[in-house]
């Protein structure tokens, strides 16, 4: 192999800290998997914790995790990349780092008080203090607080650096309004109301708006810095098409939440709009493709970094396939009137995530492990990120299959036939399509724990010969300068 | 106000449209600021008319509006029937009858349902059940649970009760000492109180025009 | 109110047409791609490949009569997107990237 060695620039005060984030997120997403499967094996022998830590309880963790690590890894790929657009120092980089200290102390906290608390009386002060209940949303207000502050915080940091280099790229413009937008939606998702429908009217407005609008932009940002610091592509290139990109994902995504207010007591016009909208939606992502692959193909893969050129075109598929054809698969409302509310969701829910955003987080993981050492290994690579890949990869597809096999029966047999009772749901859970689906689950989980033991391996790891060869070769020219 | 969903589409593209050429006149189609031009239109258009659309959905999405009940639907039998003309079911209140031997006052029923719907906060819920179709699928979906067939032929006998609103009650209170299929729910250590709050929730969720949702729900008003 | 069985009936077909329309496009538009990138002309075939095969699928829907005529003309409308999409998207790639390659960086 033609590794070669550079010694590192020195690093920004914020890409410390971001090393602390994606540390941080690495961890998280260990927790997540192992709650993941705790509630697939809860599926399979529904008394297994039944009295220490229901399914309720394993799930919540399993789903707030994902959120906080994804978040974690997100804002730390901005804190890595800012200093290099802005050629310097992140303004208020105290704070930042006070307040991550504060969030990581929070989200502990928090788990703790899911795990060993998990509920509390039916008052106003449980939703202040232990659980908000509302699926993704659960955290109780203090923790909303402190992640505003947070957002807020990391709001100034950007935009006072912007000012500070006295420079707005179009990037950093992008990225601004994203960040606004995306904590203003958090705020929306802060109100308790009697109202259930109008509940879950804002309950949307976070969770769809998020993902389907906000995270994608905030991962196209990234996947801009990461194509020009990668792969070269020029900066003017990369920000038209950024524009675009940006352009497809509000210009689908903000109306396509109504693929959610179709059986909710909203009016009918959002059957509509949500379904013709939201069909729409996969175009950004098809642009997200042919970018992606117009410049990693155009450079023939032959970058600096195996890993993270590995995962940013896992991304772009991942994202189109995860997000674009499961999302499109049950997004009109002729379907998904039977499909709504089933395995069929989370089957999709499963790859989009994955193939959006944990790919993005791991792609930056890469990028930010090649520069963690003091000496770089160019190109960085390793045979066991190759395995981490490739299990982890058939891991979810496997998981997805199988909530996909289970959904499908699922519709048919508890919506379509059944009439959506209790009975017909008990039936459904009960058919074989379903209960051997549950299985295959649990299995692909232990192939994605599998998966990222060696991703943590790896990344412990990967590289470090390349110290290894600096260190020798100091040893050799010393020792011949003795002769 | 009649909304209709194709005007509002092509209004929406033909706007984004026409700002794009606007705001980005002068500049080559292929150009860095025709896209941002583009980028600016459409998030402004869109975003404007979903603020537009809440307003009205807001309006619409009031307890008493016609499509989402007022309290007092507590008080009254619910059932389904079919609309020929939307092609799926839709709600209907019928007589008076109490709830739990009672008749609320609006006051006293919206204290109630509020009661209830913190405590299916409180108790996390939404993270092994559906409602309206949203949260969990662990177990089956609470939309139309007050109007469940089981309550009466299963429940009712099981836990010795003599009303609907009893059985939920006595059910809810202690799940797994009547265990239904294989997957049972917890004991969430819900008070008397808690319960009966509850069960409004779930009889006034149920009496909300979802546009049919879930389809063909077993206990249709004429099957009655 | 149609009955239980021909419900299920209809719901099956739809879902399972409708789960082979939403993949056909996502292979189109992946093989046409990589072999637009790899410069591979069967990749690009069989990429239209998919592509004619997602109009197919169109049709058989149609034909069931499950759909109701206002939709019939919304999934032609998305049809037609989605056969356009990926050519339209890679010509505009190389058009953008030749356009601002080379040129002066923005402010
Ligand atoms: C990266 C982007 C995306 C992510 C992470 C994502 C994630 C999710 C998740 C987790 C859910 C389940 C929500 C719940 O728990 O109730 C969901 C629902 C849904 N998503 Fe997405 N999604 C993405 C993009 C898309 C796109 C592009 C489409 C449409 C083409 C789509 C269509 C849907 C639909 C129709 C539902 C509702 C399913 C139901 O009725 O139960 N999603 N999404
Ligand atoms: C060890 C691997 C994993 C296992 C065994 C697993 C298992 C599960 C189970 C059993 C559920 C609950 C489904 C239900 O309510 O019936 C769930 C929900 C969920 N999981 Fe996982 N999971 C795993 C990994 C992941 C990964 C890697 C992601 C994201 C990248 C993820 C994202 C989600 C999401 C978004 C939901 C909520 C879905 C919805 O509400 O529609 N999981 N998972
Ligand atoms: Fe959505």
């Amino acid at each position: 192999m033609s590794a070669t060695t550079q010694v590192r620039p020195k690093l920004y005060e914020s890409q410390k800290l971001a090393l602390w984030y994606f540390a941080v997120a690495i961890a998280l997403f260990g927790l997540q998997l192992t709650f993941g499967l705790i509630a697939a094996y809860q599926q399979l022998n529904p008394n297994f914790l039944f009295e220490l830590a229901p399914f309720m309880t394993n799930r919540t963790l399993h789903v707030n995790t994902l959120v906080v690590w994804l978040l974690v890894g997100l804002v730390g790929g901005v804190y890595w990349f800012l200093p290099q657009e802005t050629g310097r120092e992140v303004v208020g980089i105290k704070a930042a780092k006070i307040i991550w200290w504060v969030i990581v102390a929070g989200v502990l906290v928090l788990a703790g008080i899911y795990l060993f608390v998990q509920y509390g009386p039916g008052e106003m002060s449980t939703l202040w203090l232990y659980m908000e209940g509302r699926e993704y949303l659960e955290a109780p207000r203090w923790v909303d607080l402190a992640l505003v502050l947070w957002v807020a915080i990391f709001l100034f940091n950007v935009i006072a650096t912007t000012l500070a280099s006295r420079r707005v790229t179009g990037l950093l413009l992008v990225l601004i309004f994203d960040l606004v937008a995306l904590g203003a939606l958090y705020s929306a998702g802060m109100h308790y109301n009697i109202n259930v429908t109008m509940d879950q009217f804002l309950w949307w407005w976070v969770v769809h708006l998020w993902v389907e609008a906000t995270w994608e932009v905030l991962v196209g940002v990234l996947m801009a810095w990461s194509l020009m610091y990668l792969l070269g592509t020029p900066r003017k290139v990369v920000e038209t098409w950024l524009f675009l990109e940006v352009a497809l994902v509000f210009g689908t995504g903000i109306l396509g939440l109504g693929h959610h207010y179709f059986w909710i007591g909203t009016p009918e016009y959002w059957l509509g709009l949500g379904g013709f909208f939201s069909a729409l939606e996969p175009l950004p992502l098809v642009a997200m493709v042919v970018h992606a692959l117009y410049d990693a193909g155009g450079h023939r893969l032959l970058a600096v970094n195996k890993p993270a050129v590995f995962w940013l075109v896992a991304q772009a598929f991942g994202n189109f396939i995860g997000a674009g054809v499961w999302g499109f698969m049950q997004t009109l409302p002729q379907i998904n009137m039977y499909s709504h509310g089933t395995q069929l969701a989370a089957a999709h829910g499963h790859l989009a995530f994955f193939g959006a955003y944990l790919s993005t987080v791991l792609m930056l993981t890469y990028v930010v492990v090649q520069q963690a050492r003091p000496v770089l290994s160019v190109p960085l690579d390793s045979r066991w990120w190759k395995w981490a890949a490739g299990l982890m990869i058939f891991g979810i597809v496997g998981i997805t299959g199988a909530f996909t096999i289970s959904g499908f029966t699922q519709t048919l047999i508890e919506r379509a036939e059944g009439g959506s009772t209790w009975a017909a749901f008990i039936r459904a859970y009960t058919h074989p399509w379903y209960a051997n689906t549950l299985g295959w689950r649990y299995f692909f989980g232990w192939i994605m724990i599998i998966g990222y033991l060696i991703l943590v391996y790896d990344l412990l790891t990967i590289g470090k010969h390349a110290v290894a060869t600096v260190k020798a070769t100091a040893v050799a020219t010393a020792g011949g300068g003795d002769d | 106000m009649q909304i209709h969903w194709l005007e509002v589409t092509i209004a929406a593209i033909a706007i984004a449209v026409v700002l794009t050429r606007v705001l980005s006149k002068g500049a080559g189609w292929l150009s860095w600021r025709f896209w941002r031009g583009a980028m600016i239109a459409s998030s402004i258009t869109m975003t404007t008319i979903l603020f537009v659309l809440s307003f009205f959905t807001v309006q619409e999405a009031r307890p008493g509006s016609g499509r989402i009940p007022p309290w007092t639907v507590i008080n009254h039998e619910i059932g389904l029937k079919w609309d020929a003309e939307r092609q799926w079911q839709v709600p209907v209140v019928g007589e008076e009858t109490g709830f739990f031997g009672q008749v609320y006052s609006p006051e006293e029923a919206e204290a109630l349902v509020n009661k209830g719907k913190i405590t299916f906060q409180a108790r996390n819920c939404m993270e092994c059940h559906t409602l309206l179709g949203n949260g969990a699928y662990y177990a089956p979906d609470l939309t139309r649970a007050w109007l469940d067939p089981w309550w009466e032929t299963r429940i009712k006998p099981m836990v010795g009760a003599e009303s609907r609103e009893e059985a939920m009650m006595k059910w809810l209170m202690n799940p797994p000492q009547y265990p239904q299929g294989t997957r049972r729910m917890p004991n969430l250590n819900l008070t008397e109180e808690e319960a009966r709050a509850l069960v409004a929730f779930l009889k006034w969720m149920a009496a909300i025009d979802t546009n049919g949702f879930p389809p063909h729900y077993s206990l249709t008003y004429e099957q009655r | 109110m149609i009955d239980t069985a021909a419900r299920a009936e209809m719901v099956r077909t739809l879902m399972l047409l409708e789960f082979v329309f939403a993949m056909l496009p996502g292979f189109y538009g992946v093989f046409y791609i990589l072999g637009q990138v790899l410069h591979r002309r069967w990749l690009r075939l069989l990429g239209y490949g998919f592509g004619a095969a997602q109009v197919g699928v169109v049709l058989l829907m149609i034909r069931t009569g499950y759909l109701e005529p206002f939709w019939v003309r919304v999934m032609l409308v998305l049809t037609l997107a989605y056969v356009a999409m990926p050519p339209a998207l890679w010509a505009l790639a190389k058009a953008i990237h030749r356009e601002n390659t080379d040129t002066l960086q923005p402010s």
